[in-house]
């Protein structure tokens, strides 16, 4: 069912901490533990090298592409407490460094593009930071100590509209910045932004150890909202709620080994799980809402290493 | 048996007692060594043999051991042994004799700690892995007078020494504080360290002053009243068994945990005001501390000595060296006496145990001694006595009571750190501290109560080369530091210099940083040296690297990266999952270095290193140079690339959404049922069978009242039932889309939404055939929309425009078949009177507007990111308008030139006349046009562009210069 389109040799001296791929999926980026972050032209199985972007001063734990309508954008964080934002202005070059957290920055996330050019940041000295972009400055918002210990992922809710009746069209306002984040507290988090101030707005309880990455479902049918949390205690739990304000857990799976990531598919409806096991497992939800496994129906296929790899 | 008498510490040694624990009873005469098989107690001032043994009849080990601290009880002595907690008497027998007078049972594991409670002379506290804590009153031995239930086992306890009430209580990595008034449950709960805590111990001088000490390498400093981030962290290379407060100061002094042996048989001595290093290390064991104590004998005294009791069985018994008291913060009692320490302090030989420590040197010296004479006796003598009155309620007695001793005791060897003048008369100081980029000159002036609450101001004097920001930022950092120690009433001048400098070549640090690439790598190690805050404890909080993941990107890539199969954990065991945190790198491999470490130098050497691959490849460790030469030679190799490949999969079949479909796909609202059918081919040449049935229904639904309204025209409207109006209409309708959203098939569901928004359109042109004469109301020129749907059957509503706002184009096509009247909806009337407007109602139900918009904007973004941007711009044109798309900025507003009215559109509400006329031609605008923002004069495009080819002025004759004026304001 899945075929491999291309296998990309990063050359990176080190292990590889995240690759995604930009809006179109045109482009690769990738970030390593040799402290640099690369980005890569695919065409038809092909590959080349457009840039090897040095800035940081430590491993690089993530990058993330920016809505192509502001440019090409990437932003990367690191262990080296930074967030480098780069874009290609004829070449790659680095258009801001955001040094205002304490500890190791481990995940970065844009918003949704209704919302302009916003980075959210989660750093281990507890706190997350907002990134806005007015042009040519970069105002920086802070939550202070969001979780204690230290924040490991955070996610946007999609921009939503509020659902509102013909009745009364004056109450029509524009849609909610939300902010799902994990951390060391063994917590997901939900902010929303009231005014010009972040208030927590709920707090999630089911993991038994550190969360290590939340993600927000894409949001096609406004009326339910879903969120995945995957945790050191190797659970993955998927979280709906229909007002925001009451979360269901349901915990998708309980893996052999700590799970790192989480990622919605686009149009929603299947989860990618990893982690430190060194497998890649899909899951779909069925109308029961029950989640089953779809790619490890034979055994050793979620194992993406060399040769299992085109079987998936 | 021997016995060694050394310079400034004595060694007793005992082979037979294999004593695992020891005890100092609390007049410092006694210490109890106990073991499996004995019990002795030795007393420390005699000689050699005043050694008595006891035979023990057990089985099992003695766990912890502590004499009563209370002068009325100090004969009696607690041990604990598996379940039970034994009070041994040494008072029975003559005093000569040790006897078991209580044997308290209620525990059900192992007892881990006993604590005697520090004033109450029969109460003690023990807990267990039993997790419970019980409070014994040992005159009622049959069972605890108070249990306290912790759900967690419990490794330590400890009473408070200056809050009678209080207790604390070690539970793995937490700390749990006890009111024993509020016994059910904690009053506070701090998750102190991440792995297990071996040693608790409460500050002697400050009551809410807690020191955990862990495996984790750390010992943390809380505020009980304040635990959500420790006060202060001390880092050593080796988990910690215990780190006590010394009894004198600020002091700390740590053992490493027994079990290890990894030959670090030191104690460390610490001052609590700078954990970067130990200050003083008693060397002497010859294998890991057990037990170490205090011993005070003369409250009048400063003789302060610490007993040790080693796994080589010495007993020894460090003097704690006045000069040793002082560094830990402690100065001695009597002001005078001050210098005369301090030239003690500049002996060579003390200076040799100290490596670190080189005091004033001999100018300082000589100023200092200036400064003393030149000061006032008396008014010496009066800044004594003041502060003398305070020092009652002051917690800590061992800071500086006058300036003038704060000035004296300062440690001067604050690395490029200049003091240029200190006056305790005018109680101010200078200083300069430079490094690489800066040079600052900060004078500091004290004021007259200081340090009782009040913190000294800071002031930078001329000379200083750091920019306005930096200035503030030091300040910042200054009066942080000075509020945190005065608040205690503590001086503060040398923790402010040594956090200047600090943050000094953290900037300096910072800066290299910035712009320089070249050379990045090699000022790393700066970086990390300097800097306070990028030591290893941190990595305790950092997750653990990912090396594999799986992200879903752009719409069915899914971009994969991962070890290879051959790189596997060889040191993981079987049981243990993938550490949660950074610094199981460090711990796990070698202790020495850790993570930024081997990443300074991964560039470099990386097979020399600690690091995530080396994880993985610890046992090709070996062969790892080799790999990377190798790679550069593009020789093939098997472990060529073990970490830098990253797959890309496509995954697109396991979603609904086709790109072919989408390239396919057709929406024309003009014939919605030909569409469907047509869409419907399209999805059977891509052997979509499902689609295929969907659109013919959905050609169904839609042409079914077109056949009706063709073949009977004169049927009766209840017959004549269309979908829409049909009970199950909108609901089959809404099912179906529901049914594709739930599936995530967002294609079908935001075509079926596109296609089923124009229904109401469509019925509009059958009945612009079936009725003759119809009203609209444009909103064009009423600006926004007040009326609701309803009124005569001359009245044509679209539905689709009830949500729109502003300018809307549908409205103009669908103006031609329509006639103009006069007449106005009257918005009281109802539909429900009339039949035919159910023709009216939308085949999508309105509330859910915002669903469908949602379907058909996530299609749009589908179809962005496939960059088949006409098939998005087609969907997104059946999107409602909505809240985020309106217009924000300036709007034009036209005036009717006939009747002077405002509106928004070409058409005067008022009198209905074009509003717009050319001040050329003098005839209404219907097409392109352009006016003066000045003057207001316009017209035809054409007409303006002919004038103002030759002209500059208004051709209206008013005298503006409407190009000039025009294009100043479009600049601004």
């Amino acid at each position: 069912m899945v075929s491999v389109l291309n296998t990309v040799d990063t050359a990176h001296e080190d292990m590889i901490h995240d690759a995604e791929m930009d809006y179109y999926g045109l482009r690769l980026a990738t970030c390593s533990s040799d402290n640099s972050v690369k980005i890569f032209d695919l065409k038809n199985g092909t590959q080349s090298l457009v840039a090897d972007l040095k800035g940081h001063i430590g491993p690089v734990w993530q990058v993330a592409w920016a809505h192509p309508k502001f440019g090409n954008l990437l932003a990367s964080c690191s262990y080296d407490r930074k967030v480098i934002i780069w874009k290609e202005l004829g070449e790659w070059t680095k258009i801001y460094e955001h040094t205002s957290h304490d500890s190791s920055v481990n995940s970065i996330a844009w918003a949704p593009h209704e919302f302009g050019l916003i980075l959210a940041c989660g750093s281990s000295d507890g706190t997350i930071s907002i990134l806005t972009n007015n042009g040519d400055t970069w105002e920086v918002q802070k939550i202070p100590s969001a979780h204690t210990i230290g924040c490991n992922a955070v996610s946007w809710c999609p921009a939503i509209e509020p659902n509102y009746d013909s009745n009364s069209p004056n109450q029509r306002s524009g849609p909610v910045k939300r902010l799902a984040t994990g951390g060391c507290d063994n917590l997901v988090k939900i902010w929303k932004e009231e005014g010009d101030r972040w208030i927590e707005e709920n707090k999630l309880e089911a993991h038994s150890d550190w969360v290590r990455d939340v993600a927000w479902a894409p949001a096609v049918g406004p009326p339910k909202a879903a969120l995945a949390s995957c945790s050191q205690d190797r659970r993955v739990v998927v979280w709906t709620s229909t007002d925001y304000i009451s979360w269901t857990p349901n915990v998708l799976h309980v893996f052999d080994d700590v799970v790192w990531n989480v990622s919605w598919s686009l149009t929603g409806g299947i989860l990618a799980v990893s982690g430190g096991d060194n497998k890649v497992s899909l899951w779909r939800e069925n109308s029961e809402s029950q989640w089953a496994c779809i790619s490890e129906l034979n055994k050793g296929q979620g194992n993406l290493n060399n040769a299992d790899q085109r079987a998936l | 048996m021997s016995k060694r008498w050394g310079n400034d510490y004595v060694v007793t040694e005992h082979r037979d007692l294999q004593a695992n624990t020891m005890a100092v009873d609390a007049t410092g005469n006694y210490v109890l060594l106990a073991g499996r098989r004995y019990f002795a107690i030795k007393q420390l001032d005699e000689g050699t043999d005043a050694l008595r043994k006891f035979q023990r009849q057990s089985k099992y080990e003695v766990g912890s051991a502590e004499w009563n601290p209370t002068l009325i009880n100090c004969h009696l002595c607690a041990i604990s042994s598996n379940t039970r907690v034994e009070i041994l008497s040494f008072a029975g027998g003559g005093g000569y004799d040790l006897t078991t007078t209580h044997s308290l049972r209620a525990h059900t594991r192992v007892v881990s700690d006993l604590n005697w409670h520090p004033k109450e002379p029969d109460i003690l506290a023990s807990c267990s892995i039993d997790t419970f804590i019980h409070i014994w009153d040992i005159r009622d031995q049959r069972r605890p007078c108070l249990s306290l239930s912790a759900v967690a086992g419990s490794s330590q306890v400890r009473w408070n020494g200056l809050s009678p009430h209080t207790l604390a209580t070690a539970h793995d990595g937490d700390v749990k504080i006890w009111d024993q008034r509020k016994g059910n449950s904690p009053v506070q709960y701090i998750a102190a360290h991440l792995t297990k805590i071996h040693g608790l111990d409460w500050c002697p001088f400050q009551q809410n002053q807690l020191a955990t000490s862990s495996q984790d390498c750390t010992v943390k400093i809380f505020d009980v009243s304040n635990p959500r981030r420790a006060e202060s962290i001390l880092t050593t290379n080796s988990p910690v068994w215990r780190a006590r407060y010394t009894p004198f100061g600020e002091g700390l002094v740590t053992i490493v945990v027994p079990q290890l042996r990894r030959g670090e048989n030191s104690l460390l001595l610490w001052n609590t005001s700078n954990l970067g290093t130990p200050i003083y290390t008693f060397v002497g064991h010859t294998d890991v501390v057990l037990e170490f104590q205090w011993r005070h004998q003369k409250l009048e005294s400063n003789d302060f000595e610490l007993i040790t009791w080693s796994k080589d069985q010495c007993l020894r018994i460090f003097k704690i060296d006045p000069f040793l008291q002082k560094l830990c913060g402690h100065d001695l009692d009597d002001g005078t006496s001050v210098y005369t320490q301090y030239s003690e302090d500049n002996n060579p030989k003390t200076l040799n145990s100290v490596q670190q420590l080189q005091f004033h040197d001999t100018q300082n010296e000589r100023e200092m001694n200036c400064v003393s004479s030149k000061m006032d006796s008396q008014s010496l003598h009066h800044d004594v006595s003041t502060y003398t009155d305070f020092d009652k309620e002051v917690p800590s007695p061992t800071q500086p009571k006058t300036l003038q001793q704060e000035f004296s005791l300062i440690n001067m060897n604050i690395p490029n750190i200049e003091v240029n003048t200190m006056d305790a008369v005018e109680r101010s100081c200078t200083v300069t501290a430079s490094n690489k980029n800066y040079n600052v000159i900060l004078k500091v002036n004290f004021p007259g109560n200081y340090p009782y609450s009040a913190q000294p101001t800071f002031q930078f004097c001329p000379g200083t080369t750091v920019d306005n920001p930096t200035m503030a930022k030091l300040l910042k950092v200054l009066k942080q530091t000075a509020q945190q120690r005065v608040r205690k009433n503590r001086s503060c001048l040398e923790p402010c210099l040594r956090q200047l400098i600090i943050t000094l070549e953290q900037m300096c640090a910072i800066d290299e940083s910035e712009g320089k690439h070249l050379g990045y790598m090699q000022h790393n190690a700066n970086f990390l040296n300097s800097t306070g805050v990028f030591t290893n404890y941190q990595d305790a909080y950092i997750p653990f690297p990912r090396t594999s993941g799986a992200k879903f990107c752009s719409v069915g890539i899914l971009v994969c990266f991962g070890r290879s199969s051959y790189v596997r954990r060889p040191s993981i065991k079987p049981e243990g999952a993938t550490p949660r945190a950074l610094s199981a790198l460090g711990n796990g491999v070698n202790n020495r270095g850790h993570f930024m470490h081997m990443y300074s130098n991964a560039y470099a050497q990386p097979s020399d290193n600690v690091s995530i691959s080396s994880f993985y490849f610890q046992e090709r460790k070996s062969t790892r140079r080799g790999v990377h030469g190798m790679s550069k030679t593009h020789n093939r190799s098997c472990c060529r690339n073990y970490h830098s490949m990253v797959t890309i999969y496509d995954a697109s079949s396991l979603f609904f959404v086709n790109k072919e479909l989408a390239e396919k796909y057709v929406i024309n609202i003009t014939d919605i049922p030909a569409m469907c059918r047509y869409n419907a081919n399209v999805a059977a040449s891509l052997e979509r069978p499902d689609l295929v049935q969907a659109w013919y229904l959905a050609a169904l639904i839609i042409s079914q009242p077109l056949t009706n309204t063709q073949q009977n025209s004169c049927q009766s409207s209840d017959i004549d039932a269309t979908w829409p109006l049909h009970p199950f209409g909108q609901n089959l309708i809404h099912s179906l889309i529901q049914h594709y959203a739930s599936q995530s098939d967002i294609q079908m569901a935001g075509m079926l939404s596109c296609t089923f928004s124009y229904r109401s359109e469509n019925s509009d042109s059958i009945q612009g055939r079936s009725i003759s004469k119809s009203v609209n109301v444009s909103r064009l020129s009423i600006g926004k929309w007040c009326l609701k749907p309803g009124g005569s059957p001359y009245h044509t509503i679209h539905p689709a425009d009830t949500s729109l706002e502003g300018w809307n184009f549908q409205d103009l096509k669908q103006h031609r078949s329509n006639s103009w009247s006069e007449s106005l909806d009257d918005p009281k009337i109802m539909q429900d009177s009339f039949t035919d407007t159910g023709r009216n109602i939308r085949m999508l139900d309105e509330k859910n507007t915002t669903l469908y918009d949602g379907y058909k904007k996530a299609y749009a973004e589908v179809l962005h990111r496939w960059r088949l941007l006409d098939a998005r711009a087609q969907v997104l044109k059946h999107v409602n308008a909505t809240s985020s798309d309106t217009h924000k900025g300036v709007e034009f507003q036209s005036e009717c030139y006939a009747c002077s009215k405002a509106s928004r559109g070409p058409q005067c509400f008022n009198c209905r006349r074009l509003t717009l006329e050319c001040v050329v031609c003098h005839i209404s605008v219907r097409g392109l046009s352009n006016f003066c923002i000045v003057c207001g004069h316009g017209g035809h495009t054409q007409h303006l562009a002919a004038w103002f080819a030759n002209e500059t002025l208004c051709p209206a004759g008013c005298g503006c210069s409407c190009l000039q004026e025009t294009a100043t304001l479009s600049k601004m």
